[in-house]
C-alpha cells in the first residue's frame, strides 16, 4: 500500500512533465524565386535566419535556414552571397555556412579559425573570406586576416592571408582578389594563385563593398559626410575615377543598393529619423535628398522586376524587425514582419 | 536571551500564514532579526529555505539552489555562468537581493549575478514574493532575496569538511569552524569550488549537429566568509560579518559563436550590526560596506556601496508594532567608461496592526531621496484574517497592497555613450490576494498556499537604438498577473518518514505599451507560463531517497512573441546517509543524480546546458 501511494505520486508526477517537437519538410527549388531576405540577427541572440518572400502570393516564410536543415543558423549574417549554385552565409560570429540556392539545403560550412568574418569571392576554385579577427584591448583589429578555402563547399582553412585591419568587401576581378579594408581605408589586391598581397591601394573614406555597373567595377566608400564611388581601373587596380556625394552619416554597416539604371540608394541616419536618399551615378549628384523616411532603417534591396525598393527595419531590436516596400515614386506600399535585424535582400 | 512576543509563521520552510495566537517564545537574538522579514508583511509571503537543505548545497551557487529548490525561474547562461532570478515575471533587476541586510545588487548593473553567491557563505535564505519595495527600497518590484549568517550561542565548537565532486570535473570543497560560546560566537569558512564544466552538448551550429565537449566553461571560485558576534550584556549585541570571494570564469559561448570571453569577479562585503533590546523595544545600527570588481577581458568596473542605517523596533501598546528607520547610501562607481557618486537617503516607517487576536494589519511607507530628488512615494498596506482556527487546521486569508519601484542604474544614467541622467525610476503598483491553509495531524501534516497577483510596472526601462548609439527610454508598462501555489507535506509511516512538495507558478505578464507597437499586448520574453517543481522524499533512520521534478513552460524569446524556445523537464534523484563514526566524528554522504533523462534543453536560446551528471558529496561534522 505504501509503495503503491509512493507509486501513484510518481506517476501523478511524471504525467506533469512531457514535451516533442516534428520537423518540417520543403519542396526542393523553391527558392529559386521571389526575395531572399537576410535578417542579421541581434548581438548576444545568435539568430540570424533567411527570410523568402513570394512576391505573386505575398507570403512570408520565416527561417528557411531553419526549416529545411532542421536547426538553428545560429549566428549573425554579416552577408549572403550566391556564386554558381552555392548560397554562402558569412556570419560575423565566425562560420560560413554553405547552402544549395536552390533550395538551401545544407551544403557545407567553414569554422574552426574563422572569428569576425564578413564576405567571401569564390576565385580559382577557392574560397576567399574576410576576416577582421579578434578585437584587442583597445576594441582594435590588429590580426585581421583573409582565409583560404581550398573547395568551394568549404571544410579547413587551408591558409590565412594577414591584411590591412578589417577587410570587408571582396571580389574577384582582373584575376586577382580584391578587398577593401576599412581601418586604413585601403584596397588591397591579392594574386589568389600564390595567395599573396601584391598591392595596396590607398582609398578616400571607410571602404565597405564592390559593385559592377556599365561594365565597370566600383568601390563603395563612406564618411561622415560622404558617400564615394571609387572606380577601379582594370589594369593596375588604381583609382582611376571617384565621385563625392553629400549624404551626411550614411548607415555604419554600409548598407546600399543598386538599380540597374545606375541609381543607389543610400541610408541616412539623420536626428530625428533614417531617410533613404537616392544617387545617380550617371550625373554624380544626389537626386532625392529624401526619397522615404522612417525610423530603424538598417538594410535595402531593390527589385527590378517589380520597380520596388526593400527597406529592411529592426524594431529597435527589441524584437523581429519588418520590410517596408515603396514604390518608384517613394510610397508605401506594404510593411510586413520579417526576422531580427533585416539587413539585406537577394533577388534570385 | 531576551523574551520577547513575536508573531510566527507557522514554519520556517514554507512559511504560509502568521499566527496570531500571539505566542510567547523564547527566541535567540538572531532569530528575532530573522522573523523581522516576516514581521511586517502581513498579507505577503516570505518563505525561508530549510537549513537543513541549505547544508546539503554547500558547494552550490544560489542560483543552482533556487532552481532545484524552489519553484522560481532561474534564467542561466550556462552551468556556473551569469544567472539571474524571475518572479512573478518581471526582469532580473527587478528582484533585490540583500546579503545580513545589505544591498548587494550591482548599482551599475541594477541587479544581482546568482551565480556569484556560494550557499558556503550563508546560513538562511529567505525568499519574500511580490512587492516589497515599501519594506527593502529599491529593485523590489517582483520580490527580494535575503542571505543571512546567524551565529549559534551557546553550541560549542563544530568544525564542517564538505566535500562534492561531480560529473564534467566539478569538485567543491568548504571548510568551516563554527564555535557559539555564551557571549562570543564566530564562524569561519573557507570554500573553493571548482567546475570545469567540460560537459557534451549537440553543437546546433554546426553542420551535421556533432557532439561537442564543452571547452570554455571553466569556474574557479574561492572565498572566506568569517561571521562574529558578541553580547555585550544582557540587552546589547554586536555582530559582524565579512565575505571575500573571488570568482573567475571562462564565459561559455553562445552556440555558433566563437567568443573566448573571461570573466573575473572580487567582491568584498562587510556588515556590522549593533542591537539593543529591551522588552518592548530594540534599536539596531548597521554598518556595511559592498565593494564588487569585475573585469570583462581586459574592462575593469568597479562599484562601492556604503551603508549607515538606524532603525527601532517598538510596541506601543499590545496591538500596535512599529518599525521605523532611516538609510543613507553612499555609491561610487568606476566604470570603463564613466565615474560617478550618488547619495541615497531613505526614510521608512512600517506597523503593524492587530485589532483581534486573528486579524492583522502592515502598513508600510518608505521615502527615498535619490541625489537629492524624491523618488515616488512608497506605501504598501497588507492584511491577514485567520477565518478557520482549530488546533489541527486553519484557514487564512490574506491581501496587500503596495507600491514599488525602482531607481536608474549609474550604467542607464551615465553610460558613455548612450546614458539618461534624466531617467524616471521604474515604478510598480502591486496587489495580491492568498488563501492559506495548514493541517496538523499526528501523522500528517499539511501546508497549502494559493495566491493571486496583479503588478502594473510603469516607466520600465529599455535601452533602444539611437543613431549610431544606444540609450535607454522609460518606454514600457507591463502588466503582470498570475497565480502560486504551494504544497508542503510530511507524513509518518511506520519507521518511514516521507514528504512531497509542490511550487507552481502561473505567470503572464503582458506588454502594455511600448516603443514598439508590435510588442504591445505580447508577453514579456523568458518568462515561462508555467513552472512547476516537485520533490518527493523519504527517509528511514540515517538513510534518505529523493526524487525531484520540475517543468519549465514555453518561453518566448523576443517581446514580438514571434519565437519561442521548447519547455523542458528535469528529472533528479538521490540518495543519503548520515553516520557516526564515533561521538566525535559524523556526518553524511549523499549520491544524486540531475537530468536523469538526458534532455537537451537550454534555458535560454542557444545557451547548452549539461545533460545526465552525478554528484558525490560528503559531509565530515567534527
Amino acid at each position: 500500500m505504501k509503495k503503491l501511494t509512493i507509486a501513484n505520486c510518481l506517476l501523478l508526477i511524471s504525467l506533469l512533465f512531457s514535451c516533442g517537437t516534428d520537423p518540417v519538410e520543403l519542396p526542393q527549388g523553391a527558392y529559386e524565386e521571389g526575395v531572399l531576405i537576410v535578417n542579421e540577427g541581434a548581438f548576444g541572440a545568435n539568430d540570424g535566419e533567411i527570410f523568402h518572400f513570394d512576391v505573386a502570393s505575398g507570403e512570408m516564410e520565416t527561417a528557411i535556414f531553419e526549416k529545411v536543415n532542421n536547426r538553428p543558423f545560429a549566428g549573425l549574417i554579416q552577408n549572403m552571397l550566391v556564386f554558381g549554385d552555392y548560397a554562402y552565409l558569412v556570419a560575423n560570429t565566425g562560420k560560413v555556412e554553405i547552402v544549395r540556392s536552390s533550395d538551401f539545403m545544407s551544403m557545407g560550412a567553414v569554422e574552426g579559425e574563422l572569428v569576425n568574418s564578413r564576405s567571401l569571392v569564390t576565385a580559382k576554385g577557392k574560397l576567399f573570406i574576410s576576416d577582421w579577427g579578434a578585437y584587442d584591448d583597445n576594441y582594435q583589429n590588429p590580426d585581421s586576416f583573409i582565409a583560404v578555402v581550398n573547395d568551394p563547399t568549404g571544410g579547413t582553412i587551408a591558409n590565412t592571408i594577414p591584411v590591412s585591419s578589417r577587410p570587408e568587401g571582396l571580389t574577384y576581378f582582373g584575376d586577382r582578389v580584391l578587398a577593401a579594408c576599412q581601418s586604413e581605408g585601403q584596397l588591397l589586391v591579392i594574386d589568389p594563385d600564390t595567395e599573396t598581397v601584391e598591392k595596396t591601394v590607398p582609398v578616400t573614406g571607410t571602404p565597405f563593398s564592390f559593385f559592377d555597373y556599365g561594365g565597370k567595377l566600383y568601390l563603395y566608400a563612406t564618411d561622415a559626410a560622404n558617400v564615394y564611388l571609387h572606380e577601379i581601373a582594370p589594369g593596375g587596380f588604381e583609382i582611376a575615377d571617384s565621385q563625392a556625394f553629400s549624404v551626411a552619416n550614411s548607415i555604419y554597416n554600409g548598407s546600399f543598393t543598386l538599380t540597374d539604371g545606375g541609381e543607389i540608394f543610400v541610408i541616412s541616419k539623420q536626428e530625428s529619423e533614417d531617410v533613404v536618399v537616392k544617387l545617380s551615378i550617371s550625373s554624380g549628384s544626389v537626386i532625392e535628398e529624401h526619397f522615404y523616411s522612417g525610423n530603424n532603417f538598417y538594410g535595402l534591396g531593390y527589385d527590378e522586376a517589380t520597380q520596388t525598393l526593400y527597406i529592411g527595419e529592426h524594431a529597435g531590436w527589441q524584437g523581429d524587425g519588418s520590410v517596408l516596400r515603396v514604390n518608384s515614386g517613394g510610397e508605401l506600399i506594404d510593411q510586413m514582419p520579417a526576422g531580427r535585424g533585416p539587413s539585406g535582400f537577394y533577388f534570385p | 536571551m531576551a523574551k520577547v512576543t513575536v508573531f510566527l509563521w507557522l514554519g520556517l520552510t514554507p512559511g504560509f500564514s502568521q499566527d496570531f495566537s500571539a505566542d510567547t517564545l523564547d527566541l535567540t537574538a538572531v532569530e528575532v532579526r530573522a522573523k523581522q522579514l516576516q514581521k511586517y508583511a502581513y498579507g505577503q509571503f516570505v518563505r525561508s529555505l530549510d537549513k537543513e537543505r541549505l547544508t546539503q548545497m554547500s558547494g552550490m551557487t544560489l542560483g543552482e539552489a533556487l532552481q532545484q529548490s524552489t519553484g522560481l525561474f532561474v534564467r542561466e547562461y550556462g552551468p556556473g555562468m551569469l544567472a539571474s532570478v524571475s518572479m512573478r515575471g518581471t526582469s532580473a533587476g527587478h528582484n533585490a537581493l540583500f546579503w545580513n541586510g545589505l544591498p548587494v545588487n550591482s548599482p551599475s548593473l541594477g541587479q544581482a549575478d546568482y551565480s556569484i553567491f556560494t550557499m558556503g557563505g550563508v546560513d538562511q535564505v529567505a525568499i519574500h514574493y511580490g512587492s516589497s519595495g515599501t519594506r527593502y527600497g529599491t529593485d523590489a518590484i517582483g520580490g527580494a532575496i535575503h542571505l543571512d549568517n546567524t551565529p549559534d550561542f551557546g553550541k560549542g565548537n563544530e568544525t564542517r569538511v564538505n566535500t562534492r565532486l561531480g560529473s564534467f570535473g566539478r569538485w567543491d570543497q568548504e571548510l568551516s569552524h563554527r564555535y557559539g560560546g555564551d557571549a562570543f560566537s564566530f564562524k569561519t569558512s573557507l570554500y573553493r569550488n571548482f567546475a570545469a564544466n567540460r560537459f557534451p552538448y549537440t553543437d546546433w551550429a554546426s553542420a551535421g549537429t556533432p557532439t561537442r565537449v564543452q571547452d570554455h566553461a571553466e569556474v574557479t571560485q574561492m572565498g572566506w566568509a568569517q561571521d562574529l558576534a558578541v553580547k555585550l550584556d544582557k540587552r546589547q549585541s554586536i555582530e559582524a560579518s565579512f565575505w571575500l570571494n573571488e570568482i573567475n570564469r571562462e564565459i561559455q559561448p553562445l552556440l555558433g559563436s566563437s567568443e573566448r570571453d573571461q570573466q573575473l569577479d572580487w567582491n568584498i562585503r562587510g556588515v556590522v550590526d549593533y542591537y539593543h533590546r529591551r522588552d518592548k523595544a530594540s534599536w539596531n545600527v548597521k554598518a556595511g560596506l559592498v565593494r564588487d570588481k569585475m573585469r570583462f577581458n581586459q574592462e575593469e568596473n568597479q562599484t562601492l556601496l556604503a551603508l549607515l542605517g538606524a532603525e527601532l523596533d517598538w510596541e506601543p501598546a499590545d496591538e500596535w508594532q512599529s518599525n521605523t528607520g532611516i538609510r543613507l547610501t553612499h555609491i561610487k562607481g568606476n566604470l570603463a567608461t564613466y565615474s560617478r557618486e550618488e547619495q541615497r537617503l531613505e526614510l521608512y516607517q512600517a506597523t503593524n496592526f492587530k485589532p483581534l487576536p486573528r486579524l492583522g494589519f502592515s502598513l508600510q511607507l518608505r521615502q527615498l531621496i535619490h541625489d537629492g530628488e524624491p523618488v515616488p512615494f512608497t506605501p504598501g498596506l497588507g492584511a491577514a484574517w485567520s477565518i478557520f482556527n482549530q488546533e489541527d487546521q486553519e484557514w487564512e486569508l490574506t491581501g496587500n497592497i503596495s507600491r514599488s519601484f525602482k531607481v536608474p542604474t549609474l550604467n542607464d544614467r551615465f553610460w558613455v555613450p548612450g546614458g539618461n541622467p534624466d531617467l524616471l525610476p521604474e515604478q510598480s503598483w502591486s496587489r495580491e490576494a492568498g488563501l492559506n491553509h495548514s493541517l496538523k495531524g499526528s501523522r500528517l501534516h499539511i501546508k497549502n498556499r494559493l495566491a493571486y497577483f496583479h503588478m502594473a510596472v510603469d516607466q520600465w526601462v529599455v535601452w533602444l537604438p539611437k543613431g549610431t548609439f544606444w540609450t535607454p527610454e522609460n518606454v514600457r508598462k507591463v502588466v503582470n498577473q498570475g497565480l502560486e501555489y504551494f504544497f508542503e507535506s510530511e507524513w509518518k509511516s511506520g519507521s518511514w518518514e516521507m514528504g512531497l512538495d509542490l511550487d507552481y507558478a502561473f505567470t503572464r505578464p503582458i506588454i502594455e505599451s511600448d516603443d514598439q507597437d508590435q510588442s504591445i499586448g505580447k508577453r514579456l520574453p523568458y518568462v515561462p507560463e508555467h513552472k512547476v517543481q516537485g520533490q518527493l522524499h523519504a527517509g528511514r533512520g540515517p538513510l534518505s531517497f529523493f526524487i525531484r521534478g520540475q517543468k519549465t513552460g514555453k518561453r518566448f524569446v523576443t517581446t514580438d512573441n514571434r519565437s519561442s524556445l521548447p519547455a523542458f523537464a528535469l528529472w533528479g534523484a538521490g540518495v543519503q546517509y548520515d553516520f557516526k563514526f564515533s561521538p566525535w566524528l559524523k556526518g553524511d554522504m549523499g549520491f544524486s543524480a540531475h537530468n536523469i533523462f538526458d534532455r537537451d534543453y537550454q534555458v535560454l536560446r542557444l545557451r547548452p546546458m549539461p545533460g545526465r551528471n552525478f554528484q558525490f558529496n560528503v559531509n565530515l561534522v567534527i
